[in-house]
Parts: C-alpha cells; structure tokens; sequence
C-alpha cells in the first residue's frame, strides 16, 4: 500500500516538477533527470513520512523539489515526532539481545571493573611529567567505548522493564537553541546567493537535540561508534546529540553550521556534482562524499572564525585540507557557489588552467570502491581526502604553486604537522 | 602524502573495498555481520592507529550510511 502511494505521488512529483520548472529560479531548475531523481526521492519519503505529508510539502512548497531532491520541510513539532518515529522504527530493526537480565548484568559489573581500572590508569597517566599520549588516547577512546557499552546494556534493561524515557539535558536544548540561531544568522543572502536564501528563509532548518539513546541506537544499527550530529536527507531536519561533554560542546555554533550547510547545499543542487566538458557536454558525477564533507566542514569552520568562533578541532582533516587548496587556487566565491549549487564547471576550469588538464577529473571522476575496467585496480581516481591531499600536492608541486602561506593557516596546520611528522620517521600519533 | 603509500594505508585500503562490496551484494539477513566487522575494524584502528583512523574516517561514516540505508531504506549522514 505504502509502494503505491509512493508511487502516486511519484507522478504526482513528476506532473509538478515539470509544472514548476519554469518557476523555480534558473540555478535551482531541475533537469529530466532531476525529476526523475525527484520521483525516487518521494517515494522513499512517501515511505518514509506517509503520502499525505509528502504531498502536503509539494503543495505548500513547490520549491521543494530543488534540482533532483525531494525536501519534506517540517515544523519541530514535526521533527520531534520524526525522532521518535525513527527511534521506534530503529529499534524495532536491530537483532534482538537474547542474554537474559542476570547475564546483561554480569556484563556490566565486568565492564565497570574495567572502566575503573582504565580511569585509574589514566589519572596516572595524566599524573606523569611527559606521559605517553598515544596511551592517554588509546584509554579514552577504550573508556568512552565501555561507557557506549554499559548504556546499551541500560537501555536494553530500561526497554526490557517498560522503562523508556530518552533523556535530554535541558541545558544542551537551550545551547542548541543559541548555536542554530547563531548559524543560521551566518547563512546571509550574500553568502548563499538570493534564490536559495530565500528557499531557506522560507523553509529554515530545523534542529533538534536529541538523547544519547537516540544517536546510540542510530550508531549501533550502523556499527558506528559515537556520531554527534546526523542530516537526514530529504528533509530540513537535523539532530545533534545531547550529551553533558564540553569536549563534544566546543563550538557547538559550527557542528551546527556544518548540518545546516548539509541541509542548504542539498536543497541547492550542490550534492549532484556536474560540470560542462570542453566539449560542452553536461557531466553528472552526482554524490562525491569525501569532497562533499570537506566543502562542508571548510565553509562551517571558516563561518565559524569569521564570527569569532574558534573551534578547538575539526572533522575530516584530509577533506578539508583538499578543499582548502581547491579554494585557494579558485578563489572563495567560485568555489562556495560550486559547493551550494553543484555546478563545478568554472572549479574544473581554473583548476585545470593551474594545475594540469585533467586535474579535476581525476579529482572528480571517482568510482566508489568499484573498479573501472577501463582503469585495472582503479588507481586513476581519488576515493577519498587523504588521497586527494597526495594528488593535488603533487600537481601543485609540479605546477610550482608555492603553498608555503596556505600550509600555516590554522585550519589545515594540524594536518600538514603531522604529515611532516610521518615523513621524519615518526607515527604522528603522540 | 606519505600516509597513503604505507602498508597500512594499502591493507586498510583493500578491507575497506571488500566490506563496500560485500555491503552491496549482501541481503539485508546478512548485513549485521557485516556491519559487526565493520564496527570491530574500525575500532580497532581508532584505538591503535588514529592517525591512518583520520584517512578512513570518512569511509567509515559512508559504510555506516550504506548500513543504514541497507537495513532501514532511509538515508542519513552521519556527522
């Protein structure tokens, strides 16, 4: 039944996405491509959210349908009952825990023994004049994997006593609260361009803090270990974890930017990566997550300081570093506008002009885990930052582009440290 | 970049395309198995190598969105 709503109101995206083709703001229009993507799209959000709210979204707002992507736009009530909808529906999937309530236990004792003995390690550790910080990180990484552990075995013995109220600090809703406002001020009409700021004004991301329950559940379904920020595409909906943890706190301003920018550049067109060939040919590359990321986090990190946020680290260290030498090569507003429209065709031309015909192609031109047959064992395209950190700086080396200045900037520095680090013979990891 | 051209990197590397491959052919009865070695692998490296960690973080987050697609049907990016 749910198959066939969605596919009604498939062709119901198809009849409005031509209807409003001629609407919608001219770096914004969908391609047939694009509605046809857009029809996909609605018939997993149809699953996802029942026809009626699907079809409720396209009327209201047939801005929607922005290049191939189908946005359900929700209110918070609405991204609250998201939640829950998809913590029911999460923890309906996983496999079930079949150790019985005094085995679960037994589990935990062994599992706070050793959290005890870790912490006293560390303490003595942190005691040492020049303590061993490979072993410092190794223990806090083996502590907040035990305390993942013990708050399964928790929620496994709430659920199993009718116990189910996912906690969420009051705190962590009002610092939410402050960093969204904060970060949706950043996303300025200059900044975003007039036609996709006024798609967001009118259908702003909404956040929502959630419980440690909540990402746990989503992360052991996944077998991930500790996400602190989600963007459920398709919608403007966007989760951050609540959890009493000033380290996961720093700068909350640019976790939450980097969602929002997730959210913003989706509803651009900027996940479906396309250029125009020499030829003048339209290339569709679609998704390219590595480079999608680092666009993201360089754009959130660097909103960020620009409004004198200053993040004590950053996520993706390859990627953004990559994205980084893209836009010191391109220029800033070439490379933000790829980034939120997906159109990289000016990129690939000033690249390439610096650095070598094909650079961005290869760059670009990935095939994610899959071997081209053209290409035996696939070596000819990037899969990812730290691959495409190696590519670009030998294309700039071999192109002469002194990188000297660009190497100091506090947002890559950590990252050309430590490489430097590996390159004198050590592991870098201390 | 040196990182890329370790044995380490090329193992990683190599059981990484496997996991993906694998994660696409698998039926939904099979992933959890999958994902448990996903989880372990990735783990393991957090802990004992955080600097090669930093190359595959990205991967990892990708397999855990294909995960979660596989099971569910939704999508979600992760972090």
């Amino acid at each position: 039944m749910q198959l066939e709503q969605g596919v009604e109101a498939a062709e119901e995206t198809v009849r409005l996405a031509t209807e409003h083709l001629s609407r919608i703001p001219q770096p914004l229009q969908p391609n047939i491509t694009g509605a046809v993507l857009a029809a996909l799209a609605t018939v997993q959000a149809t699953v996802a959210f029942g026809s009626s709210e699907v079809r409720s979204a396209l009327d209201q707002f047939p801005h929607g349908i922005a290049h191939e992507t189908m946005q359900v736009f929700l209110s918070e009530d609405e991204a609250r009952e998201h939640t829950e909808r998809e913590l029911r529906y999460i923890e309906s999937h996983r496999l079930p825990d079949r150790r019985s309530d005094e085995e679960l236990e037994a589990s935990a004792a062994n599992f706070e023994t050793s959290l005890r003995q870790d912490r006293r390690e560390l303490a003595r550790l942190e005691r040492m004049p020049n303590p061993d910080r490979g072993e410092i990180r190794r223990l806090d990484i083996s502590i907040q994997t035990t305390e993942l552990e013990l708050r399964r075995i928790h929620y496994e013995l709430e659920r199993r006593s009718g116990v189910d109220v996912p906690e969420v600090f009051e705190e962590d809703v009002q610092a939410a609260r402050q960093a969204g406002t904060t970060a949706l001020g950043w996303m300025t009409a200059s900044y975003l361009g007039a036609d996709l700021y006024a798609i967001v004004s009118s259908a702003p991301p909404i956040l929502t803090v959630e419980s440690e329950r909540f990402f746990d559940s989503l992360d052991a379904l996944e077998g991930h270990y500790g996400s602190g920020a989600r963007y459920f595409p398709g919608t403007n909906h966007i989760a951050v974890r609540s959890v009493q943890d000033d380290i996961v706190k720093d700068a909350l301003e640019a976790t939450v930017a980097h969602e929002m920018l997730h959210y913003i550049a989706y509803l651009g067109g900027g996940h479906n990566i396309r250029w125009t060939s020499d030829s003048g040919d339209l290339v569709e590359q679609g998704e390219i997550m590595w480079l999608h990321e680092g666009l993201t986090e360089l754009h959130a990190q660097q909103l960020a300081h620009s409004h004198d946020i200053h993040p004590d680290s950053s996520s993706y260290e390859h990627e953004v570093r990559t994205a980084f030498y893209m836009q010191r090569i391109v220029g800033e507003p070439v490379l933000r506008r790829a980034y939120l429209t997906g159109d990289f065709s000016e990129v690939r031309t000033l690249l390439n002009a610096r650095l070598g015909e094909g650079t961005f192609e290869t760059l670009a031109k990935q095939r994610e885990y899959v071997p081209d047959p053209r290409q035996p064992g696939a070596t000819a395209y990037v899969t990812r930052g730290s691959e495409a950190v190696a590519f670009l700086v030998d294309r700039m080396d071999a192109a002469g582009v002194d990188r000297s200045t660009w190497d100091e900037d506090p947002l890559i520095a950590d990252s050309v440290r430590a490489e430097r680090l590996i390159q004198g013979g050590e592991d870098g990891s201390g | 970049m040196d990182l890329v051209n370790t044995n380490e990197y090329k193992g990683a590397q190599a059981k990484i395309a496997l996991l993906a491959q694998r994660l696409d052919a698998a039926k939904k009865a099979d992933v959890a198995e999958i994902r448990d070695e996903k989880a372990e692998f990735f783990q393991k490296m957090r802990e004992t190598n955080p600097r090669l960690y930093s190359a595959f973080r990205i991967d990892d987050n990708q397999l855990s969105r294909k995960i979660h697609k596989k099971l569910t049907g939704k999508d979600v990016i992760v972090e």
